[in-house]
């Protein structure tokens, strides 16, 4: 048993009552000043309204002296507060002396004492306020213009980046739980337990018993362990409140056991755990999957001059999506020729996804074909191309998917497919290519799916 | 018109058009032929103020809407295999094995947990449960469990991405299958197909958009043209039925004595004359009706190529099954679906009915699944070999489930099942989708669902995202409203997603 903390968690009870006898001690003063017809007889009444607020405030004082020996506050905030107290307590009984004619002051008025205490009453207790629920607590949820007024920042808490890439593990998913959580009592006005959280050397430094974050090591840490203590404990955190949810459980036992880096991105991560995956694509709306390679190409922008040109030349040209760079072009007309062919040049770097079925593209036309750097996924069915044909789009750069089915290649190009190192997926059905052939390509290249037909197999 | 009038008009352009439309003396002249046009004055009137006309090109639309698609796309194009009247999930992929040693005990109260049931069953004095009187076993590398009723759709499970968590507010089949086709129980809302169209546009312009085949001789439930209608989307986004029969589409041949040139002479002049309608009445139908006329021009070539079967060799039929070979079954109209995806028709639905098996159940499935089973997975192979599935997704479902319990008596060899909207099974192949896989559970009744349930909406959305739609941006305004497919519900299903 702690009698003097006992006593002292009062304090914040007790302090309402100075506040409220001497506001109405201001108010009767105000009363009598400006409806002096009215309220004739109120000097009575307000010098016993100072009285009871100059005792009360002189038993908050004390309370409140032993509520600081507790400790956990802020140094400076605390000196101030209390100093300020105790001069409220004193400043009020002497208006009371004054107002019940104790004691002469010609100089000066009650009414200005009064006006005087008001002040004090208001920033003693706005400080008091911040000691205990740290100093965001009253404009955390205050209107823009409200915050600008006092200086605060507006945008403390950045968007949540969509994709992984722009994504800072500890920015992003760590800060905001330790926010919600955690500043209320580990801040830098209040650190209970002297540990606080707001910044990363503090992180580091940990609390009184020691460091809290032990990288690599979860289970071990102070900060996980605390948190996920069973909620009747005593050293459950956070104390008030709902503690964290399995997500955020989650999310910060993979950032601790992930070597706890402060500045790391999401995608530089190599590999998430399956479960994490699905609660950030739950609850943090982030797609974690990797993504296609047509979403990480760029290329300048396709004039319109451009486009109109290959679309005249027999092609249906499209942007993949609204405002994305890369175009997926498809022939509209029953076959196409050289100079059909040689339109797309003007848009080289532009086409990802090329459509040409059954349009008797031919080996010359594939030496154009292969000039196209962005070429992502290639689709050449019943078309007379040969190896030499094939020969030309080796050296594609990121092109990963190959339809070739119903050409006349052999087991010379699948040497060829084989060292395309960015092909995933190749069509083969319907050509000139033998089981050894296919072999050889599977043992090479275990990866690259290969795609024969039903009448093959 | 009276000159004082023009200070009062508006500089407002959108007010401009409408006066310009229907001055008062064109409107009296109008109305005064009687109600009829009365009526055709507002309908006009109102669509010029409050549709969102003018989005789009009117005549070509083949672009689709701008903006769109608002990434890119995984599905390319989309084939949903309806199967119609609700089949039974626990007779074909939702294995419950534990239903064995449940065989003939009433379906616990615990498990129903006082769900209303149809009129059709309600009344029963017991709800006696019964297992699938049918095998099932495990096939491919994803070790997927199939009833012995689909074995060739067990071979292709591989490439399949169950859904066995789907579950519909709807338990009588018109509000159902309205539900899944335009994401609304009540008719008169756009089919998926129409969005797609509108949002989309036509990757061929010489085809729809969207394009509907029903197999033939079809029994059970009725089909109707609104399932596919474009409910308040500009008209030529309806889907456009084929005809099951030997001709998809009749009068594709000019008439004797009567070549193309002189077809479209004819149709530039009736274009002309229909522009001077729509000049004066301003009714989108007429520009609707126009695309539809040029539309029908450029599908007297497109179409006779597409529905020549003649180059299609004998172990394509073979692949398809045997019914291929006769024109407007499902196993033809699955031929000629991937004739049509081959030519970037972007949806192609598919109805096929009879899946209804209130009573007879044992008798009544084996006969769907014989007449769609080697075709769907025939269609799977053949897209797949084409390398079409790399970017096509096939859809196979139907309305709803059907109850763990029978319906009318359980014996030894035969009971029937009633509608169950609460879980049921689908799947999906192709793009986007993780193949050989499986989302979502049901209890061991599958009766509730007990992990990752996927409503219609979430369906929907889903759908629409492999085609590259934010389905919450996909908006039409009418009568003052905004809608969307999923309406104001609707979360994309990213866990299938691969």
């Amino acid at each position: 048993m702690n009698i003097e903390l006992f006593l002292g968690r009062f304090h914040p009870l007790i302090v309402h009552l100075p506040i409220g006898f001497l506001l109405f001690a201001a108010v009767l003063e105000g009363l009598s000043r400006f409806y002096k017809d009215k309220f004739k007889n109120l000097d009575q009444a307000i010098s016993i309204a100072l009285l009871l607020g100059g005792l009360a405030a002189i038993g908050s004082a004390i309370i409140g002296y032993l509520l600081a020996g507790g400790g956990g506050y802020d140094e400076q905030t605390l000196f101030w507060h209390k100093w300020l107290g105790i001069s409220l307590a004193v400043l009020s009984l002497l208006a009371w002396a004054i107002k019940s004619e104790l004691i002469k002051f010609h100089r000066v008025s009650p009414a200005a004492i009064i006006v005087f205490l008001l002040i004090l009453v208001s920033v003693t207790g706005h400080l008091g306020g911040n000691l205990t629920h740290g100093s965001d607590y009253l404009l955390v949820y205050a209107p823009d213009p409200v915050k600008k007024l006092f200086g605060k920042e507006t945008v403390e808490k950045a968007a949540l980046p969509s994709t992984p890439d722009s994504l800072l593990v500890f920015q992003h998913l760590i800060k905001p739980t330790l926010e919600l959580k955690c500043y209320a009592c580990h801040n830098e006005t209040k650190a209970k337990g002297g540990l606080v959280l707001t910044n990363q050397d503090d992180i580091l430094k940990g609390g009184e018993n020691g460091e809290v974050v032990l990288a690599s090591h979860a289970t071990e840490s102070p900060l996980f362990q605390r948190v996920t203590l069973p909620q009747s404990s005593q050293k459950f955190m956070p104390p008030k409140g709902a503690g964290l949810n399995y997500s955020e459980l989650k999310v910060v036992e993979w950032w601790i056991n992930s070597g706890a880096s402060f500045d790391k991105k999401l995608s530089e991560y190599d590999e998430l755990p399956e479960g994490l995956t699905a609660l950030l694509m739950r609850d943090y709306h982030l797609d974690t999957s990797p993504r296609p390679i047509y979403d990480l190409l760029s290329a300048p922008k396709l004039s319109e001059a451009n486009i109109q040109d290959i679309a005249n030349a027999g092609f249906n040209i499209k942007t993949l999506a609204n405002n994305h760079p890369l175009y997926d072009v498809s022939s509209s007309q029953n076959g196409v020729d050289a100079g059909a062919i040689n339109s797309l040049l003007e848009a080289k770097e532009q086409i990802t996804w090329l459509n040409l079925s059954n349009k008797g593209v031919t080996d010359e036309m594939m030496q154009t074909i292969g000039q196209l750097p962005n070429l992502t996924r290639l689709m050449l069915p019943n078309n007379p191309i040969s190896d030499d044909g094939l020969s030309y789009i080796k050296e594609l750069p990121h092109l990963q998917i190959l339809n070739l089915y119903g050409t006349s290649i052999t087991d010379e190009s699948l040497k060829v497919i084989g060292e395309m190192p960015t092909l995933k997926h190749v069509y083969l059905w319907q050509t000139k290519v033998t089981n050894d052939g296919l072999e050889a390509l599977a043992k090479n290249r275990p990866d690259l799916k290969v795609q024969l037909g039903a009448d093959s197999e | 018109m009276c000159d004082g009038h023009d200070i009062l008009r508006s500089n407002n352009e959108d007010l401009k058009k409408v006066e310009q439309l229907v001055d008062r003396r064109q409107f009296l002249t109008k109305t005064s032929l009687g109600l009829g046009a009365m009526a055709l004055g507002s309908l006009m009137g109102s669509n010029n103020l409050f549709a969102s006309s003018g989005q789009e090109n009117p005549v070509s639309g083949v672009n689709g809407i701008p903006g769109l698609p608002h990434h890119a796309p995984k599905a390319k194009r989309i084939i949903y295999l309806f199967q119609s009247g609700g089949p039974s999930q626990l007779e074909t992929f939702d294995y419950k094995p534990n239903l064995v040693d449940l065989q003939g005990q009433d379906l616990p109260a615990s498990v129903r947990q006082g769900q209303r049931l149809t009129g059709m069953s309600a009344a029963q004095t017991a709800f006696p449960m019964t297992s699938s009187i049918f095998k099932f076993d495990q096939y491919g590398e994803s070790r997927k469990w199939v009833s012995e009723l689909l074995p060739h759709t067990a071979e292709m499970v591989d490439d399949l991405c169950f859904i066995k968590s789907m579950y519909t507010e709807q338990i009588n089949h018109d509000p159902a299958i309205t539900f899944f086709q335009t994401g609304h129980q009540l008719p008169g809302r756009p089919s998926i197909g129409s969005w797609m169209s509108y949002g989309l546009g036509s990757s061929n312009e010489n085809l729809p958009a969207f394009i509907v085949l029903v197999s033939k001789n079809g029994s059970g439930q009725p089909l109707y043209a609104r399932l596919w209608g474009n409910g308040f989307l500009p008209t030529k986004h309806q889907g456009v039925q084929f005809r099951s029969g030997k001709d998809p589409v009749l009068y594709l041949n000019n008439p004797e004595n009567y070549d193309g040139a002189d077809r479209r002479q004819m149709l530039d002049y009736l274009k002309r004359l229909n522009e001077i309608q729509y000049d004066s009445y301003g009714d989108p139908e007429i520009n609707a009706r126009i695309a539809q006329y040029e539309m029908a021009y450029r599908m007297q070539t497109s179409v006779p190529e597409v529905t020549d079967m003649s180059d299609e060799p004998d172990w394509v039929y073979d692949m398809y099954g045997s019914d291929s070979r006769d024109p407007g079954t499902y196993a033809a109209n699955c031929l000629l679906a991937r004739k049509l995806l081959e030519k970037d028709v972007k949806f192609v639905q598919l109805y096929h009915q009879g899946w209804d098996q209130h009573g007879n159940l044992p008798g009544g499935i084996k006969h769907q699944c014989k007449n769609t089973d080697q075709a769907t997975a025939g269609l799977l192979k053949d897209l797949k070999q084409r390398g079409l599935l790399e970017d096509t997704l096939v859809i196979w479902g139907g309305e709803f489930g059907r109850t763990v319990y029978s319906q009318g008596k359980l014996t030894e060899t035969n009971y029937g099942r009633d509608h169950h909207p609460r879980c049921f099974t689908m799947w999906m192949a192709g793009a986007g989708v993780k193949p050989g896989f499986s989302y979502g559970e049901t209890d061991d009744f599958s009766y509730n669902i007990v992990r990752d349930p996927v409503h219609v909406h979430d369906f929907h959305a889903t759908l629409l995202h492999l085609a590259g739609v934010n389905h919450e941006k996909l908006i039409y305004k009418h009568q003052g409203r905004r809608y969307r497919l999923t309406d104001v519900h609707g979360h994309v299903v990213k866990g299938i997603l691969a």
